[in-house]
C-alpha cells in the first residue's frame, strides 16, 4: 500500500497539475499536456535517481570520482544518436546550436562558479526546490532575477570575439556527424570510465538506470517540443514577466524584441516549451518527495550557505543567459546537437566550478 | 518560519501568478524561442549579420 507522508502538499500538487494540465490542454492541444507530463517524469526521474551536475562535478574535483560526470557524458553520448538524425531529417525539429564567443566562455564560467555556490545547476535548482530544498527557495528567485539581468546584457556582447555558430562535422553526411559526435562523447565517457577502473570505483547501477531514463525522456521532449529541452529560458521569462508586471517596461528592452522572445513575452508561460516542462519538474519532484517524507526532513541551512545561494542563483542567471543556456540546454542539448559551444560550455563551466570549489571550502560549507 | 508553510505559500502564490497570466494573456501555440528564423541560440538571439 502506498503511504503519501505528506498528504496536504501532495494533494495541492496533484490539484495544481490537473488544473494546468487542463488550462494547458483547452489552449494547446494534447502538446501542451504530454509536455507537462514529461516534466513531472523528469522531475521525479531526477530526484528518485539523485541525477544531480553540481554534484557530480565536484565529486571528480574533491574526491577524484568520476562516475558521475561519466554518466553524464553517457547521456549526451546516447541523446546525440537520436538527436542528430532527428534534427537532420526533421523539418520541424531543431538543434541546440549556439555561436562560440566571448560571452559563452565568459557566462558558462559565472554559471559554473554559482552552481557550486548554489549547490545545484538549472534542473538541480528546479527538481530539489520541488522537493521542499529551502536552499533553493531562496536560490531559485535569484536565479530568476540574474536571468533577467543577463537579457540587458546579451545583446551588447553576443557580437564581441564571434565566430558564429560551429557545428562538428557540419557539412557531412547524417550519418557521419552521428557517428563522429558519437565517438567524442562517448570517448569521454569511456575515458572517465577507464579512470573509474582505475580507481576500483564502481558506476553506481542506479546511477546507469537513471541515465537511460533521463535519455529517453529527452528524446521525448525533442520529439514533442521540436527542440532540445532547456531549463534557464523559462526562468528568464518568469522573471520578465514579473518585471513587467510591476512596471519596469521590459518590453523596450533589445533582447525582448527579438522575434522569440518577443513572442513568448506576449503570450502565456503555458504556451512556452521551457516553462511548461520546469513547472512540471517542479510538481513531478514534489509528489514524489511528499510520497517518500522528504518535506518532514527540510531545514534552513546555516546564513552563509543561504547568501551564498542567494549569490550562486544570481550568478547561474547571469551565465545562463550569457551561455545560452545551463547543463541541460547548452552542454547536453549542445553537444548532442553536434555544436561546439557545448564542448566550450562544458570546459568553462568546469573551471568555473573549481573556483566555486575553493569559495565553499574557504567559506565552510558542510 | 516552518519549512513546509514557506513552500506552500510559494507554490500556491505561483500557481496564482500561472493562472493570472495565462488567463490575461493570448496561447497561439506551444513553442521555443530558437523556433524562429533570426535565432542564433536557443534564447532566440540573433547573430550579427555578415
Amino acid at each position: 500500500m502506498l503511504i503519501i507522508s505528506n498528504i496536504g502538499i501532495f494533494t495541492l500538487l496533484t490539484l495544481a497539475g490537473l488544473f494546468l494540465g487542463l488550462l494547458s490542454f483547452f489552449d494547446s492541444g494534447s502538446q501542451g499536456i504530454i509536455l507537462l507530463l514529461l516534466g513531472i517524469s523528469l522531475g521525479g526521474v531526477f530526484l528518485f535517481f539523485q541525477y544531480g551536475f553540481a554534484s557530480g562535478w565536484r565529486s571528480l574535483i574533491v574526491n577524484k570520482n568520476p562516475s558521475m560526470i561519466s554518466c553524464h557524458f553517457l547521456l549526451a553520448s546516447l541523446c546525440c544518436v537520436i538527436f542528430i538524425p532527428l534534427i537532420e531529417l526533421s523539418p520541424n525539429i531543431i538543434g541546440s546550436y549556439a555561436p562560440v564567443n566571448l560571452s559563452l566562455l565568459i557566462g558558462a564560467f559565472i554559471f559554473g562558479f554559482g552552481m557550486q555556490l548554489a549547490n545545484g545547476c538549472g534542473s538541480g535548482v528546479l527538481f530539489t526546490f520541488g522537493s521542499g530544498s529551502t536552499r533553493m527557495m531562496v536560490a531559485l528567485p535569484f536565479f530568476i532575477i540574474g536571468s533577467v539581468i543577463g537579457t540587458f546584457m546579451l545583446p551588447f556582447v553576443i557580437d564581441i570575439m564571434s565566430l558564429g555558430q560551429i557545428i562538428i562535422a557540419g557539412n557531412a553526411t547524417v550519418i557521419y556527424k552521428t557517428l563522429v559526435n558519437f565517438i567524442a562523447l562517448f570517448g569521454v565517457f569511456l575515458l572517465f570510465h577507464m579512470y573509474v577502473r582505475k580507481r576500483n570505483i564502481m558506476i553506481d547501477k542506479k546511477l546507469l538506470l537513471g541515465t537511460f531514463a533521463v535519455a529517453i525522456l529527452c528524446v521525448l521532449v525533442l520529439i514533442f517540443s521540436g527542440s532540445p529541452w532547456g531549463v534557464t529560458y523559462g526562468f528568464t521569462l518568469w522573471g520578465a514577466k514579473l518585471f513587467q508586471s510591476v512596471g519596469i517596461p521590459i518590453e523596450s528592452f533589445t533582447f525582448w524584441n527579438y522575434s522569440g522572445p518577443k513572442r513568448s513575452l506576449e503570450h502565456s508561460v503555458l504556451s512556452d516549451t521551457s516553462s511548461l516542462i520546469n513547472i512540471g519538474m517542479i510538481i513531478g519532484a514534489g509528489l514524489l518527495a511528499s510520497m517518500i517524507g522528504l518535506f518532514s526532513s527540510a531545514k534552513w541551512p546555516p546564513k552563509v550557505e543561504l547568501i551564498s545561494a542567494a549569490i550562486g542563483g544570481l550568478l547561474m542567471g547571469i551565465g545562463a543567459r550569457l551561455s545560452f543556456g545551463c547543463n541541460i540546454g547548452a552542454f547536453l542539448g549542445g553537444t548532442a546537437s553536434g555544436s561546439l559551444h557545448g564542448w566550450i560550455w562544458f570546459a568553462m563551466a568546469f573551471v568555473g566550478t573549481y573556483f566555486g570549489i575553493i569559495y565553499r571550502d574557504k567559506v565552510g560549507f558542510r | 518560519m516552518n519549512e513546509k508553510k514557506v513552500y506552500i505559500i510559494i507554490i500556491i502564490l505561483t500557481l496564482t501568478l500561472i493562472i493570472y497570466d495565462h488567463l490575461t494573456s493570448p496561447v497561439l501555440s506551444i513553442s521555443s524561442p530558437g523556433q524562429t528564423e533570426e535565432a542564433c541560440a536557443p534564447c532566440g538571439a540573433p547573430c550579427k549579420e555578415e
